[in-house]
């Protein structure tokens, strides 16, 4: 899929560990994890948008598209 | 909805073994038949007649011309006419061993078909009961139902030609010519393509399923 996640690199821009976002988002790690690695098939934008005010950032920080892919 | 589901399975179940392995108009008919002819037999102290019959369906060479008349007996007039099956006994027919091994053969593996159908149909139900409905065992296993009715399909057609043969080489019919016995179910063709159609719909619902489930 040409949809690339950075989160991870946000994450350690921000200094936050997994476990600690989960908890901030909302979510389960497992389900940070399927985020994370590029297995989600969709992401809500009600996640998107914890995420965003959990790292502070905008989506196109974490969203990428890359051609090549 | 689990309730509605395992009542029609179990009536679907029942109605299968009794179309398969007890037709109940037929067991009823030769139970009265062998009961009668055995009553007779004993009254007259002779040996009972070969029981088993079987039909040859015919058709005349030409559709046009009857080879055969009856007589009206309201009037007397001779009305043409055309026989469609006559009732042979075939113990008086030739063994034929291809024949013979083919009809096994094919019995075997109808046999063996409806039993693993079975099998696997009881599988399929106690899966949808443990909640697995959107799964790839469902898939595999509906999938199995239909292929295994178009086995018992296309076995029952083996069968009908294996047995237009044997009749073929022995038995003819001045003015007519045998046709073949269309007693095939042709709801086995329907049933086992519209399971193989199903099978592909949960197929794709397992996959909606998973997309559903990688929704973050």
């Amino acid at each position: 899929m040409p949809i690339v996640i950075n989160l991870d690199v946000m994450m350690a821009k921000r200094k936050m560990s997994s476990q600690e976002l989960a908890e901030k988002i909302g979510i389960t790690q497992a389900n940070l994890s399927i985020l994370k690695t590029g297995k989600a098939k969709a992401v809500r934008f009600s996640t998107l948008e914890a995420i965003c005010e959990v790292l502070d950032c905008q989506p196109g920080d974490i969203l990428e598209f890359r051609k090549d892919l | 909805m689990k309730k509605k589901f395992n009542v029609y399975c179990t009536l679907l179940l029942l109605a299968f073994a009794i179309c398969q392995f007890a037709d109940p108009t037929s067991g009823f008919r030769d139970f009265v038949r062998g009961f009668n002819e055995g009553f007779e037999s004993a009254g007259n102290e002779t040996e009972s007649p070969d029981s088993e019959e079987m039909s040859i369906f015919l058709e005349p060479n030409h559709y046009a011309i009857h080879p055969d008349t009856l007589i009206n007996t309201v009037n007397g007039e001779k009305v043409p006419a055309s026989i469609q099956a006559v009732r042979i006994y075939p113990s008086s027919l030739k063994a034929d061993s291809v024949y013979n091994i083919t009809s096994s053969v094919n019995m075997f593996i109808g046999f063996i078909v409806a039993l693993s159908l079975v099998w696997t149909f009881i599988t399929l139900i106690t899966s949808v009961n443990r909640g697995e409905i959107f799964e790839n065992q469902i898939t595999r296993n509906l999938s199995r139902l239909g292929v295994f009715l178009l086995i018992i399909y296309l076995s029952e057609i083996v069968y009908e030609l294996n047995l237009y043969f044997h009749l073929k080489s022995q038995f003819a019919v001045e003015g007519y010519r045998l046709i073949q016995y269309a007693g095939h179910n042709n709801m086995y063709l329907y049933t086992g393509l519209a399971l193989l159609a199903i099978a592909q719909v949960v197929k794709m619902g397992k996959e909606m399923k998973d997309e559903q489930e990688l929704t973050i």
